[in-house]
């Protein structure tokens, strides 16, 4: 139906009512008797409101119309850059010069950090030691040119928080390649911090901080 | 149990969700799409409206297109990657079934790969982590009705012939992963987090969890 000639329609016509649950069961996919239990009605009485010969009451139509909000409500598809955004663990999407073009919700809050203050800064001004290591490490392995399957790391991330508070964490790090939509190749980090024992543990696995794995 | 008798029945995919949900995310007319694979604007409207079903090739070719909007791997080195992956994740069947356990995973839970990959959620964990798969399931999760969920959970995990559950307070981050058959899996991803961050998310997310349906 035109949105023209539904704007123009009586709220209390029945047809419009009639076409709107028609039209909301056949984009769900529900029967009018699961219908009528979401809104606490009979079978017969959703029935009745689609074959046009009643109008839903005031109280009814605002059930309805409350349960097409909910209902209708369409999220967009989660893509890898907003999968990564909304991490609950420690992620990044940085390129190749080293600019951090994506944090996760969870090295924001490991970060003490607004997402503005992380997003766009170079990895060197938001990390010392290992990190912007690991960066140059992968930079000349070829990472960004497609020569590395996947990177195992074990990284002390150091970082100065909002009060100037310097901290060190031990994480376990695991490192890939992405091919963005616009061909380009980008680093997604992704780590969970482990303790100091667990460190050892993988320094000692990995027979040094970073093991590479090539492309095959 | 519940799940245990869901085991045995098959989860169709709702195409007409998945395919307009796809369509609108990428903002793309019918006929853009129709072009894309190659068939009708009529066909992707039939699809649309559940009045024609994809064929088997389509099908997959739909799930090849959300795949690729998620990663540019295949899928074998994905799955492969999920078992390395140093933060809690894991990929489970429309059965409730822990097809894959990352290490950090195996690592939160103190346990052996095996104690955990290839159980059952309802059998190796009780508490949100089961009451979570539950709602999915009802929500058409599996069915490819859901663009994704956030939760905070405090997980129960069961050690196999071992005594009391292991718990953990965890905030969660989910959504499905499109697998050749066709079939829908859940990706879940997960952080260990204090006491404080668990009521300040529960707070924010107004409850114990929010389902993000497609459309």
């Amino acid at each position: 139906m035109p949105r023209r000639a539904q704007r123009a329609m009586n709220v209390e016509s029945p047809d419009l009512w009639r076409a709107r649950l028609r039209r909301f069961r056949f984009t769900h996919n529900i029967k009018q008797a699961a219908l009528a239990a979401d809104l606490g009605v009979t079978q017969a009485m959703v029935s009745r409101w689609e074959s046009g010969v009643v109008t839903p009451s005031a109280e009814m139509r605002a059930r309805i119309m409350g349960l097409f909000e909910t209902g209708e409500v369409s999220a967009p598809l989660i893509d890898w850059r907003s999968h990564t955004a909304a991490q609950p663990g420690i992620a990044a999407v940085i390129d190749r010069t080293g600019v951090i073009e994506t944090a996760s919700a969870g090295l924001l809050r490991m970060l003490g950090r607004e997402r503005a203050e992380v997003e766009g800064a170079r990895l060197e001004d938001r990390f010392s030691g290992d990190l912007p290591n690991l960066f140059q490490t992968l930079g000349a392995s070829g990472f960004f040119d497609g020569r590395l399957e996947s990177v195992e790391s074990a990284d002390r991330y150091t970082f100065v928080d909002r009060e100037g508070q310097v901290s060190s964490l031990c994480i376990e790090g695991l490192h890939w390649p992405h091919t963005g939509e616009d061909g380009a190749i980008r680093w997604m980090l992704s780590g969970a911090p482990v303790d100091e024992a667990d460190y050892e543990t993988l320094c000692r696995e990995l027979a040094g901080k970073v093991a590479l794995h090539p492309a095959r | 149990m519940n799940s245990m008798t869901r085991t045995i029945e098959a989860q169709a995919i709702h195409w007409p969700s998945v395919i307009r949900h796809y369509r609108l995310s990428k903002g793309l007319k019918q006929a853009a799409l129709a072009h894309d694979l190659n068939v009708t604007q009529t066909m992707v409207s039939r699809w649309e409206s559940g009045m024609a079903l994809p064929s088997p090739r389509i099908q997959e070719r739909i799930f090849d297109l959300y795949w690729s909007s998620h990663t540019s791997v295949s899928r074998a080195a994905w799955m492969d990657r999920i078992g390395r992956h140093p933060s809690i994740v894991a990929v489970i069947d429309g059965r409730g079934r822990i097809e894959r356990a990352s290490r950090g995973l195996v690592r939160a839970l103190d346990c052996e790969r095996h104690a955990v990959e290839g159980r059952y959620l309802a059998e190796a964990f009780q508490g949100d982590l089961v009451d979570l798969f539950d709602t999915f399931d009802a929500s058409g999760f599996f069915e490819g009705r859901v663009a994704s969920a956030e939760s905070m959970d405090r997980i129960e995990f069961l050690p196999p012939g071992r005594g009391g559950p292991v718990t953990r307070l965890v905030h969660g981050l989910h959504r499905p992963t499109f697998l050749p058959g066709p079939r829908i899996v859940w990706l879940l991803s997960a952080a260990e987090v204090t006491p404080a961050v668990f009521d300040d998310v529960r707070l924010r997310l107004g409850g114990p969890r929010v389902i993000r349906k497609g459309i």
